[in-house]
């Protein structure tokens, strides 16, 4: 039986599930908030076998033979984080939901030795861990700094043009009737006046000129690529977040050169990854920067445009991985 | 770049920015511009058990259903490159060229390749083709010898297609592919290997994808297990269609069979009844999320659209819906110019493919204008009826296989009819409704 560990929230799944369903796979979904809603039994009493009861039906837990692990967690976004958040008091809250992050690593505990897509060791990438990696891997990767003192940030921006990043996944700060959004944005002089002698460490990269932007689902050493043309908008050229969806550029099938996608497996393969998102730039130099990984991979953001069948795939490999 | 409009640290005090990361004081306010419409992204939604989500919606991937009714309006069409019947019908020679005061065009660089957009697909026709572009839903009339053209540039660089034609036609080879370029509809490419085909395979896992259920006043179906049913052949779009003045007690009643499905959108047909008005459809919207449009008819001379939200149209009209014979009709504003409509018109029929239907004296067939019953639904189940390989047999009659639509540029964005065909004798002619005649490319 093939585990599906998500967030009642997450659509993908939904697709994947009628392919399984297709298929007559059998499979169980279990999402990190059910438990805050459903029967839930979790029995550990050694030497006995753990026992688990969802929905007042045991799960057979030695029947799994392969796992899909996306987003699972999440609470946040959750209808009980919805419902409770003007029930329970901020700190009870967050007890609760570290409670609940202690419950779910627990639960996947359980299941080391599975067959996983992306492992629970691996859900969590590093950025500049990443970097290095992608470096070692063979792939070109922007020149990248982390300062703390605006002389260091001129002295870079005096050389050459230069771009800011988040570390961390990019926010928005809700404020009054908008928000501040995090996107990519290129450092000006300008910039500098809004700024003290010192701040805290933060990210920025030389600004690579693009042709295009590529996004690689990468799945079990296949590449499933798209070319976006954000170029074609200014809103778009630094951060595809950032586009108007009412007038997109054009996302279209790519073929990556083949020691680019040898690189891409390279890559995944050390870092341990079998499923993820990548964001690469096919520069104006002619050569591909990698610049992030994301192991949640938005891959519906590929399928649909290019007519890839990435929620097939997904299942034909869990079920290939469960009988084995 | 221009200077940020309202960054992040202008709303620190000065001594407080040291303690931020970069990214975050750069970090550009942006309002909300629209509040209903955000509010309708995140507030769509509805629970799937059979799927295991909790905050199931989802508007982008239900089937973009026929609404059978009215005068087509301008702007209206769906499809923003639609013509109108009887506006704007010839093919232009130099399309647009001279339409649009364009500073001169850069010539362009003979050594490259011209690659069209994998999402942008030329349909060549009788007297005309097309370019579709299946990302923007829009179309553009291109003659026919662009087309050749356009195959040519598949596998050689732009200066072989002019020595294809021997020299004789450079300027005007420059002109179409100048034209398709400002249209953005391609590029030129020093390496078109990287830019591969899309493919056009249309795969599915749902046994059905759309169902019409038909209402006359005294109809009774079982909703509740007419759900269950389709939930389990995973059906993703409902049209409901009431042949009679509905009250709202009973159109609500009827929707309440769906609150838990597998059904992404669900559009409803049902004559004007007092209750019916437009506050209390608004109100039936908002308890009902998978309801995307709602028309009413044989309203007393009440014409209007109303857009509710991002997701969600009501339309009213004068025009009467007695029965099934409604529908049929074929029409630009009918057309679906996007990437699921496309491949799946390619291999499969455009109307009936993976649909049920359960007319209003509850027999199952494959369209309730059709006259072979399957069975009725209170004892037959739907899933022993869509097996059936003489239920199946409609659904592989591609436009193709159709006398006069194989001629027509339309023929992968159109919908079919096979109920009212032209010529009841030949089951493979045209559909009877259809006033679009591709030899003269004219609607008559």
């Amino acid at each position: 039986m093939i585990l599906l560990l998500s967030s009642s929230s997450d659509t993908n799944l939904d697709f994947v599930i009628e392919w399984l369903t297709f298929y007559g796979h059998p499979y169980l979904r279990l999402n990190a908030d059910d438990p805050l809603h459903d029967a839930f039994h979790l029995a550990l009493n050694p030497p006995e076998p753990p026992r688990l009861m969802v929905r007042g039906a045991e799960v057979e837990l030695s029947a799994i033979g392969a796992v899909w692990l996306r987003q699972f967690g999440n609470l946040r976004r959750s209808r009980y984080w919805f419902d409770a958040k003007n029930r329970v008091r901020p700190d009870a809250l967050e007890q609760i939901s570290r409670e609940q992050s202690i419950l779910l690593g627990g639960l996947l505990s359980l299941l080391s030795g599975k067959h996983w897509l992306t492992h629970p060791s691996r859900t969590h990438v590093n950025k500049l861990d990443m970097l290095v990696q992608a470096g070692r891997a063979g792939l070109v990767v922007p020149q990248t700094h982390v300062i703390n003192r605006k002389s260091d940030l001129r002295a870079l921006i005096e050389r050459g043009d230069y771009i800011c990043k988040s570390l961390y996944e990019p926010m928005f700060l809700k404020d009054g009737s908008g928000f501040y959004a995090m996107f990519t944005t290129k450092v000006t002089h300008e910039d500098l006046e809004l700024l003290d002698d010192e701040l805290a460490p933060s990210l920025v990269q030389r600004l690579v000129p693009k042709e295009y932007e590529l996004r690689v689902f990468y799945l079990a050493g296949q590449c499933y690529s798209m070319a976006i043309f954000s170029q074609q908008r200014a809103r778009s050229a630094l951060d595809f977040r950032n586009v108007d969806w009412t007038d997109p550029p054009r996302q279209v099938p790519y073929e990556l050169p083949p020691e680019i996608a040898e690189a891409v497996h390279r890559f995944m393969t050390g870092i341990g990854l079998n499923c993820g998102s990548l964001d690469l730039i096919k520069a104006q130099d002619g050569k591909y920067y990698f610049l992030e990984v994301n192991p949640a991979g938005q891959f519906g953001m590929v399928a649909f445009p290019c007519n890839y069948p990435l929620y097939e795939k997904i299942a034909l490999h869990l079920i290939e991985h469960d009988k084995s | 770049m221009t200077s940020r409009k309202k960054p992040f640290s202008a709303s620190l005090a000065q001594a407080d920015r040291r303690f931020h990361s970069l990214n975050l004081l750069l970090a550009d306010y942006e309002p909300i511009v629209d509040l209903a419409r955000d509010e309708a992204i995140l507030d769509n939604k509805q629970p799937s058990s059979r799927y295991g989500s909790r905050d199931y919606a989802d508007n982008r991937f239900y089937k973009n259903l026929s609404m059978p009714l009215g005068p087509v309006t301008p702007g209206e069409a769906g499809a923003g490159g639609a013509s109108e019947p009887g506006a704007s019908e010839t093919a232009p020679a130099a399309p647009e060229a001279q339409a649009a005061p364009a500073a001169p065009a850069a010539p362009l660089d003979p050594s490259k390749y011209f690659v069209l957009w994998a999402c942008c697909l030329a349909v060549d026709g009788a007297s005309r083709s097309l370019v579709c572009d299946l990302q923007r839903s829009t179309f553009t009339f291109i003659p026919n010898v662009l087309v050749e053209i356009l195959e040519l540039c598949k596998d050689r660089p732009i200066s072989a297609v002019y020595e294809h034609y021997q020299h004789q036609h450079d300027q005007q080879i420059d002109e179409y592919l100048q034209f398709l370029i400002s249209k953005e509809y391609g590029f030129l490419s020093a390496s078109p290997q990287r830019f591969p085909a899309m493919s056009l395979a249309w795969r599915s896992p749902r046994t059905i994808t759309n169902c019409v259920i038909d209402f006359a006043a005294g109809t009774e179906h079982p909703l509740a297990s007419i759900n269950e049913q389709l939930s389990t052949l995973f059906c993703q779009a409902v049209e409901l269609r009431f042949f009679y003045a509905a009250s709202l007690a009973e159109l609500s009643g009827v929707l309440e069979a769906f609150v838990d499905s597998t059904v992404r959108g669900i559009s409803v047909l049902t004559g004007a009844h007092p209750t019916v008005d437009r506050a209390a459809l608004e109100l039936l919207l908002r308890q009902h999320k998978r309801v995307k449009h709602v028309t009413v008819h044989s309203t007393a001379a009440h014409d209007e659209i109303v857009r509710v939200d991002l997701h969600t149209t009501l339309r009213f009209t004068s025009e009467q819906v007695t029965s099934e014979a409604c529908c049929g009709q074929v029409s630009p504003r009918y057309f679906n110019c996007n990437v699921e409509a496309f491949t799946e018109a390619v291999e499969h029929n455009s109307c009936l493919h993976r649909k049920v239907s359960i007319d209003a004296r509850g027999a199952i067939k494959n369209c309730p204008s059709m006259a072979h019953s399957y069975g009725q639904i209170g004892d037959t189940p739907l899933l022993q009826v869509v097996a059936q390989d003489h239920f199946q047999a409609s659904w592989k009659v591609t436009k193709d296989q159709i006398s006069v639509c194989q001629d027509c540029e339309f023929r992968y964005i159109c919908h079919d009819c096979r109920a009212y065909v032209a010529d009841p004798a030949q089951p493979l002619s045209k559909p009877a409704r259809c006033r679009y005649n591709p030899y003269q490319g004219r609607w008559e």
